[in-house]
């Protein structure tokens, strides 16, 4: 087993932990937001959503890049 | 599997012709009269309600201008009552005046006739009375002076007599 | 891809030896299981993933149903089509490979040299998927617009509602609220209408049993964003000029800062439908391998430990790949929903400083 193929499942691992803290605390800022006022409730979901989707794209290009490690090698 | 991070320009090609093929005939045959429909309704369902609107301002409209109405009638009807009593009062006043006057003149005629009356009876009463005393003056005297001298003379004692 | 879910497995199972040679391509593995008539443990992810992907033939589960189409354009031999991939091999201008179970795959070579040809133009089984999504949503949408058609005023009825609400949706909180401009909103509502039920189709076509998800290709999501590239970029030059266009290359800094801030620009520009690619596919793909992988762990556990334990594994299989599933069901609307409103919002940002000077006007 070669390393790249280590590094790869590594960096999957490391990507994922940054984009669930990421989105973990995109998720209680919005839930804080709700709390204090519920009436912007539509916007607030929109906007978790569209942020949580740019933190997830991120994620998923060093998902990517991994990916390309493992079959390009 | 390993191809999976292939890019494949035939099937990215295929999916732009397919996705612009699609989109023309999604547009002809799909959206163009759904959202048409869309804002065919939205736009009448707009105008029933701007209709409804008007309507119902219009009925305020109508609802006040009647109540106006109704209010100024009131007010005109008020007016007229008011007037008539005022004329009626006039009326009576005028009607019991009247009647006054009428009477006080019927009662000064009586109270004339009255008087007049009184003054014919005072006048026979004198006549009447001169002659009895002339008659009793000359049973009394038993005498036959000349009558003439006599009435005379009683009348002049007549008159020397207080009146009544 | 292959290697790494094949690995991690393998290395659980202490058997490195065979690993390596599978590594290199699952062409040797298929070929083996094919003699034998039976997959080794080692064999049983990358036969389940090789379903992923596109393909040259038609199959629902293990049946195939019919090969495809092949259309070759190369600069020596001319355009040439043929009705199958077989019929090609057969004419002998162009090579193959054909796996064990008579299964095509790129790339096609001339026969001659042996050299990949030009561009291979062919029709493969994830046109056809989207080919399927394209007749069902058209049929869908026209059968509901004749309603529209015929009784524009009417109040909806039955799957009309479901649609209307859909497209009032996107209209009011996708499409309207991001997209810049009310003009170009309106004009742009049939193509966001049909991304998002273009692409929430083809998510869910993946996820009817042996079905295939076109959106699972880094090639269609890729044209998906190259479309929205040029509809971002046209609504912005038509919107706000080629000048403000220009301009807003500058990103609002001063002019000396050029040099810097156009090539940022400029990358951002292509990151956009770039991310929007790899989200989609990125999302679509994970979902498919995780469920694949956790159906695989009953026949793994069952070819390398023995039947018994391949029974106790199944509940636990099952219980997981359902989740999985709905999640994949959530995740299928959700990226559809993603994809249109990041295209709108680029649409918006790409579009937004000539609304600002328009309203600073």
């Amino acid at each position: 087993m070669d390393l790249g193929t280590l590094g790869a499942g590594l960096g999957a691992g490391i990507t994922v932990l940054g984009a669930g803290l990421g989105i973990g605390r995109l998720a209680a800022a919005a839930l804080e937001a709700l709390a204090r006022q519920p009436e912007v409730a539509g916007d607030a979901r929109t906007t978790m959503i569209i942020a949580a989707a740019l933190i997830e794209g991120v994620a998923l290009f060093s998902c990517v890049i991994c990916m390309l490690l493992v079959v390009m090698k | 599997m390993e191809r999976i991070m292939d890019i494949e320009p035939g099937l990215m090609i295929w999916t732009i012709f397919s996705f612009l093929i699609f989109l023309a005939i999604l547009v002809k045959f799909g959206t163009k009269p759904l959202l048409n429909g869309l804002n065919a309704r939205e736009n009448r369902i707009k105008e029933a309600i701007e209709n409804a609107d008007k309507a119902n301002e219009q009925a305020q409209k109508i609802l006040k201008e009647t109540d106006e109405k109704l209010s100024t009638a009131q007010i005109e009807m008020a007016e007229i009552v008011r007037k008539g009593k005022v004329q009626a009062e006039e009326l009576i006043k005028k009607a019991s005046d009247e009647a006054d006057k009428v009477k006080k003149q019927k009662v000064d005629e009586a109270i004339r006739e009255i008087e007049r009356n009184k003054e014919n009876a005072i006048k026979q009463l004198r006549t009447e009375v001169a002659s009895l005393v002339v008659a009793a003056t000359e049973k009394i005297l038993d005498e036959t002076l000349d009558k003439e001298k006599h009435y005379k003379m009683v009348e002049s004692y007549i008159a020397k007599l207080p009146n009544n | 891809m292959t290697g790494n879910i094949y690995f991690t497995q393998s290395d659980t199972q202490g058997n490195p030896q065979n690993t390596n040679n599978e590594v290199q391509s699952h062409q040797p593995a298929v070929n083996n299981a094919h003699e034998n008539g039976q997959l080794t443990p080692g064999e049983v992810f990358p036969t389940l993933l090789g379903n992923l992907g596109n393909h040259r033939h038609i199959s629902f589960f293990n049946a195939d149903i019919s090969e495809l189409p092949v259309i070759v354009y190369d600069a020596k031999l001319g355009f040439h089509t043929y009705s199958s991939s077989s019929s090609m091999v057969e004419q002998k201008l162009f090579t193959m490979h054909q796996d064990a179970h008579g299964h095509f795959h790129p790339p096609i070579r001339r026969a001659i040299d042996n050299q990949p040809v030009s561009m291979d133009m062919s029709v493969t089984s994830l046109v056809v998927f989207e080919w399927i999504a394209i007749v069902v949503v058209i049929f869908l949408f026209g059968w509901v617009g004749r309603k529209y058609k015929k009784n524009p005023t009417k109040a909806p009825s039955g799957f009309q509602n479901a649609l209307e609400s859909l497209v009032v949706y996107l209209r009011d909180e996708v499409v309207l609220p991001n997209v810049g401009t009310v003009k170009s909103a309106k004009t742009l509502l049939p193509y966001f209408i049909g991304l998002f039920s273009f692409i929430l189709l083809c998510n869910l076509l993946g996820l009817v049993p042996g079905g295939h998800t076109a959106t699972g290709a880094l090639a269609v999501t890729g044209a998906l964003a190259i479309t929205a590239y040029f509809v971002i970029n046209i609504t912005a030059i038509k919107e706000a000029g080629i000048g403000h266009w220009l301009k807003h290359l500058l990103g609002g800094a001063p002019i000396w800062l050029c040099p810097i801030m156009i090539p940022i620009e400029i990358i951002s520009m292509f990151v956009k439908p770039f991310a929007l690619t790899i989200r989609l596919f990125a999302n679509m793909t994970a979902g498919h391998v995780v469920l694949l992988s956790l159906i695989g762990l009953i026949f793994f556990f069952k070819l390398s430990n023995g039947l018994g334990v391949g029974l106790a594994i199944t509940p636990i299989s099952v219980g997981f790949s359902i989740f999985m599933y709905i999640l994949e069901l959530l995740v299928a609307f959700l990226q559809a929903y993603i994809f249109t409103t990041l295209t709108a919002v680029f649409v918006g940002l790409a579009i937004g400083e000539h609304a600002h000077e328009e309203h600073a006007h």
